[in-house]
């Protein structure tokens, strides 16, 4: 861009006035054309059509409009990216709170189904349990063992599991009941005996 | 040389000065990005980068059909910067229009995690007291999710939150012993938890990130610099359901009896894997300090005791393998025997001098006549079977601590041992190895050394089966056959029969009366009774052994049947057990 500027033009301009140049140089020289001895003929230089040459003004806007322009997308871009990260992240973070609550929700069907908790619930409900169930064979339907065979109370579970206490039994009614009632009213009767109401004014420690 | 014009000077000059300029910029280029760019890259990421361990997660361990024994949770630091709390006079402002005072703040913490206004006010002062710029104190350790998004709701600007892993035990002290547990710290302590940690435990990862001022990761600047990865899951041989009915059962008959302690052994005839090792009131690993040290053991596994009368069952296999006695050989056996001079021994109960065959001793459980056949075979050859039968040898089922049992060498065995090992005394062994001995007599003679760890999954799915150990062919399957025969007449005739029986199932066992040493060289004047045997005698598949120690009322041997008994129902409903085919054909006790 810049050989369209200064250096080149200025020399091609003195190349091409040069003889002008000369001639006006001269004072009191009339300006009488020299008798030319024939033609003088000279490699005319192309001449640059002019329509063709992009002004310096617009090339330079031009530039900075491209460099601009891609600044702006380069923001716009960047913008969206970290709105992308911004998302991603509450994203992120749902994904980590419902795995959460998964984990928990797994884990509570866990000890629910716990022996344990079965046994009580069932013995709540006044289940029994038929100690030796008759089977049917299917090749002949023959009935194996006694129908109507003996049946035995679930007995409370002599397993501990901590992971149940606190967690109440249904009852035959459907009714929410505590799992251990003995054990629950020992440990009332012990938190009642514990609490001892004050008695008198209150004490207050001794300052200086 | 041609006079340069100016303008060509001015030119070169300009050419060099750029020239000399992009030398310099190339040279500073390759300085830092290539000279000392490691030095500079780990001095930005100091600066900005966020260094975070990956936890991986310890894997589960589960039973025979995939139910969760063992998993890991997640619980959580509830954390306070105590020099913030005193920011802006201890106010702050969790909605441009309400102010909440430090204090209120404490109760509502409290309220939540279960602790004193005070508590926590005292937290903060004693952080400041102790460093006026105190960023960080807990408030609680371990709370759950539910009190980590009551928490988050208040929205208090000086709370944090950190996320550790604790392991839970879904089904409590069922099957806890063998479980195991592991320490406040992570640390395996017992059970599996201990012997398989190298399956269970994972590869924490590691990775940075890049954070704005606001803490959100920059984009693209997480890097992973090593993965994390799980741990494996460790599938046992154990039947959860299986295991707590027969818990229940001991836990039951040594609470009615009064008794120190019992267990129960359930084994697979087929495939050597041990279904239920029942101990009562083992472990519950959730609550490890429920119960004393003594509980923590799986004491199947570690309590050897001197097993007796089941033992002449093994006698009996022996001498039956050897030819030197079938089932009908006769023996006239007196109530008191004295072999050789110093050598004493007798029957439990007085009897008159019987004419009882080998089946009939078993039978009746006589000391003597088992004694005065077995004395056909030479000690070495009767110590070389019960070693066989897996006496004295620790059984690498699975379990980080074993004990082998006593059983010394036949040439150390003083004359009263070399009797008394053959009804039981003498030598002691774990209920794994009473129970791997009959499942030798179960299964064709053949014993397959018991196994408790099924298999190892890796994180990945890749699956390790254990490898079993090689099976041994004790005797030979006809005298393991003849030795069955002698077992079910013990269930179906012997004075145990009607506590044993199950209506429509061939049931075969023998009884245990043992004396135990007192540890001051003499025998304890009370008993460890042990029933021991297996179901159904037409093709046993399960090995069943039930011993009770020392109880009250009844002190009798019926105390371990009827624990037996209770175990082999709920085997029969476990693994829908038909009834047996074929029916008992008697044999001749006496002549």
């Amino acid at each position: 861009m810049s050989a369209n500027t200064v250096p080149l033009d200025r020399d091609e301009l003195q190349l091409a006035t040069g003889e002008a140049d000369w001639l006006l140089s001269q004072p009191g020289t009339a300006p009488v054309r020299a008798p030319q001895p024939g033609p003088d003929l000279r490699i005319v230089p192309e001449a640059r059509s002019r329509s063709r040459r992009l002004s310096p003004l617009v090339a330079a806007l031009t530039g900075v409009g491209v460099i601009l322009a891609t600044l702006f997308a380069q923001l716009g871009l960047s913008i969206a990216v970290s709105q992308g990260a911004y998302e991603a992240r509450a994203l992120q973070s749902e994904l980590r709170d419902l795995t959460r609550v998964e984990r928990v929700l797994s884990q509570n069907t866990d000890k629910l189904a716990s022996p344990q908790n079965l046994a009580d619930n069932a013995a709540k409900l006044g289940m029994v349990q038929n100690t030796t169930p008759a089977t049917l064979r299917l090749s002949d339907g023959a009935v194996l063992g006694t129908l109507g065979g003996p049946t035995a109370a679930i007995a409370s579970s002599l397993v501990p599991n901590a992971t149940l206490e606190g967690l109440p039994v249904v009852d035959a009614d459907g009714l929410l009941t505590e799992r251990n009632p003995e054990q629950a009213a020992a440990a009332a009767a012990v938190a009642a005996a514990a609490a001892i109401p004050w008695e008198g004014p209150l004490p207050a420690p001794q300052t200086h | 040389m041609p006079k340069l014009r100016p303008l060509a000077v001015r030119r070169l000059i300009a050419m060099a000065v750029v020239l000399i300029g992009a030398v310099v910029f190339s040279v500073r280029l390759v300085d830092l990005q290539v000279v000392q760019a490691p030095k500079l890259n780990a001095e930005a990421l100091d600066k900005r980068g966020v260094p975070v361990t990956v936890p991986s997660l310890r894997g589960d361990i589960v039973d025979r059909n995939g139910v969760v024994l063992a998993a890991t949770d997640e619980r959580y630091d509830v954390q306070l910067s105590p020099k913030n709390v005193r920011l802006n006079g201890g106010k702050f402002w969790p909605t441009p229009d309400k102010e909440v005072s430090a204090e209120e703040a404490f109760a509502q913490i409290g309220a939540i995690t279960g602790q004193a206004p005070e508590e926590i006010a005292k937290i903060v002062d004693d952080a400041l007291a102790e460093n006026p710029k105190s960023d960080f104190a807990y408030v609680k350790r371990g709370v759950d999710l539910t009190a980590l998004n009551a928490l988050k709701k208040l929205l208090i600007p000086w709370i944090t939150f950190d996320v550790n892993h604790e392991r839970v035990y879904p089904n409590g002290a069922v099957a806890g012993s063998m479980v195991g547990f592991i320490g406040s710290e992570g640390q395996p302590q017992a059970g599996i938890e201990l012997s398989q940690d190298e399956c269970l435990v994972g590869v924490d990862g590691e990775e940075t990130y890049e954070k704005g001022a606001d803490g959100v990761r920059l984009p693209g600047s997480v890097v992973v610099t090593k993965a994390a990865q799980n741990g494996g899951t460790v599938q046992l041989t154990i039947d959860r359901d299986l295991q707590y009915e027969v818990q229940q059962a001991i836990n039951k008959q040594v609470e009615s009896s009064n008794a120190e302690w019992g267990l129960t052994t359930v084994l697979d005839v087929k495939t050597g894997e041990l279904l239920a090792v029942a101990e009562d009131h083992s472990v519950d690993p959730n609550n490890v300090d429920g119960v004393s040290s003594d509980y923590r053991e799986a004491r199947s596994f570690t309590y050897p005791y001197e097993p007796g009368s089941t033992f002449k069952t093994l006698t009996a296999a022996a001498l039956i393998d050897q030819g030197a006695a079938t089932i009908a050989t006769q023996n006239y056996t007196p109530f008191r025997w004295d072999p050789e001079p110093g050598v004493t021994f007798a029957d439990s109960t007085p009897h008159a001098d019987m004419p009882w065959t080998l089946a009939g001793i078993i039978v009746e459980s006589s000391n003597v006549g088992i004694s005065m056949l077995g004395s056909r075979l030479d000690e070495q050859t009767r110590y070389d079977y019960l070693k066989k039968f897996g006496i004295g040898e620790e059984t690498h089922a699975g379990m980080p601590l074993e004990s082998a049992g006593m059983f010394t060498d036949a040439s150390e065995w003083d004359r009263q041992t070399n009797y008394n090992t053959m009804f039981g005394q003498g030598l002691s062994s774990t209920i794994i190895q009473t129970a791997s001995a009959y499942q030798a007599i179960a299964n064709g003679g053949v014993r397959l050394p018991p196994v408790l760890v099924k298999s190892c999954t890796a994180a990945d799915g890749k699956v390790t089966e254990t490898k079993p150990e090689a099976p041994v062919q004790v005797i030979s399957a006809e005298a393991a056959a003849e030795t069955r025969k002698m077992l079910e007449a013990m269930a179906t005739e012997g004075w145990v029969a009607e506590d044993a029986a199950i209506a429509g199932y061939r049931l075969g066992g023998k009884t245990g009366t043992a004396e135990q040493s007192d540890g001051e060289g003499g025998y304890r004047p009370d008993y460890v009774f042990t029933f021991a045997g297996m179901f159904p005698m037409d093709d046993p598949q399960y090995v069943v052994v039930s011993t009770v120690a020392y109880p009250k009322s009844p002190a009798s041997t019926i105390v371990a049947v009827r624990a037996w008994h209770a175990s082999v129902e709920a085997t029969i409903r476990t693994f829908h057990v038909p009834p047996s085919s074929g029916a008992y054909e008697p044999l001749q006790l006496t002549y």
